[in-house]
């Protein structure tokens, strides 16, 4: 059987290409930070924001190791095409009992591992497309989250720096519920991180699975009960 | 199963989760982008708003004072002929309810402002 190339994939390059270095909204943190420091709560609100800056996602490192899986996966469903191929072209010129015995092989054995480790190989990068989603939807939020808190901030930034107790205080609640925030959103990041290990574990102990085709039948072995087709 | 689709599903599939991926990058940048827009618009009225001067009248007619975009008092203008006739006593009350006033709506107008900006955002 001639050796079985890899086909390009058409979806590689363009996917490739359109990734993207996503960036955090430094102005807004400056200046919600800078507007913190009125109620003297700037070092709170500069670790929240950090928090914030930490969940950004990387694109490009998780777009390269998804498709380094599903190039795997390709490979198996590459081999299994062509031994589907090369089994189908025997059939045309030979028959008997060796024939079918290596027919059955092929067909309950061989293509089965090639679909079973394809479709292992599959999920896996799909759990990292999953985990980038996850991840950059809730970076999403919490950059949303640092705009909002700037639009309740501003308004008070004037009367608090000039010792107006009820802005004073009202900055300072908003201070302390973005800090709060963005632990609980940490927090339930952590959660859904861990959600997803375990998920990627269980796949971990598939590729552990992964195993080579059984021994080739007897049957087949035999030269004498291989037939011409008629 | 990705195969008992065929090759075709199988490509297919593989496209869409890198689509997939990309269209959540854009979505997570356009939310970045909104958010420094909206920090420049908050900037830029913050800016014009102190290049603003407030004249507030000192009543009953006695002059007016001038407060700047962060209502910091840069005037007094009085009347000479007013204040002849006026409760001298009462003037530097007069002032400091003009002053506050001026004040008041300095702070009036930074709050629409930003909530111009902030409804213009759709944060």
């Amino acid at each position: 059987m001639p050796p079985v190339k890899p086909r390009p994939s058409s979806g590689k390059k363009t996917a490739e290409s359109a990734t993207r270095v996503v960036s955090f909204p430094e102005n807004a943190a400056n200046d919600l930070i800078n507007i913190a420091s009125i109620v003297t709560k700037a070092t709170e609100v500069k670790k929240a924001v950090d928090q914030a800056r930490d969940m950004k996602p990387d694109e490009k490192s998780i777009n390269i190791a998804a498709q380094k899986w599903y190039d795997a996966s390709q490979s198996y469903n590459d081999s299994r095409s062509g031994l589907i191929d090369s089994w189908n072209s025997l059939g045309a010129y030979w028959g008997g009992p060796a024939y079918t015995a290596f027919s059955n092989y092929m067909q309950s054995d061989v293509t089965s591992v090639c679909e079973d480790n394809a479709n292992t190989l599959f999920n896996i990068g799909d759990a990292l497309v999953d985990l980038y989603n996850t991840v950059a939807l809730e970076y999403a939020d919490a950059v949303a989250y640092i705009g909002q808190t700037l639009t309740r901030a501003a308004p008070l930034k004037t009367g608090a720096s000039e010792g107006h107790d009820e802005q004073f205080n009202a900055l300072w609640d908003i201070c302390a519920d973005f800090v709060g925030n963005m632990q609980d959103r940490k927090s339930k990041l952590i959660a859904a991180l861990a959600t997803r290990a375990a998920a990627m574990s269980k796949l971990e102990g598939q590729i552990k699975q992964l195993r080579e085709p059984g021994e080739f039948p007897s049957g087949a072995k035999d030269k004498n009960q291989w037939k011409p087709s008629t | 199963m990705v195969y008992q689709y065929g090759p075709d599903a199988f490509t297919r599939r593989r496209e869409a989760a890198m689509s997939e991926m990309a269209d959540t990058s854009r979505r997570v940048q356009l939310t970045v982008d909104v958010v420094e827009a909206f920090t420049r618009d908050l900037e830029a009225a913050a800016e014009s708003l102190s290049l603003q001067r407030t004249e507030q009248e000192i009543d009953p007619g006695l002059g007016k004072v001038v407060v700047d975009g962060d209502g910091v008092l840069v005037d007094v203008q009085l009347d000479p002929r007013a204040i002849r006739t006026s409760d001298i006593a009462a003037l530097g009350q007069r002032i400091m309810a003009a002053i506050q006033i001026a004040e008041g709506r300095v702070n009036e107008t930074r709050a629409r402002l930003i909530r111009d900006v902030s409804a213009a955002a759709h944060l």
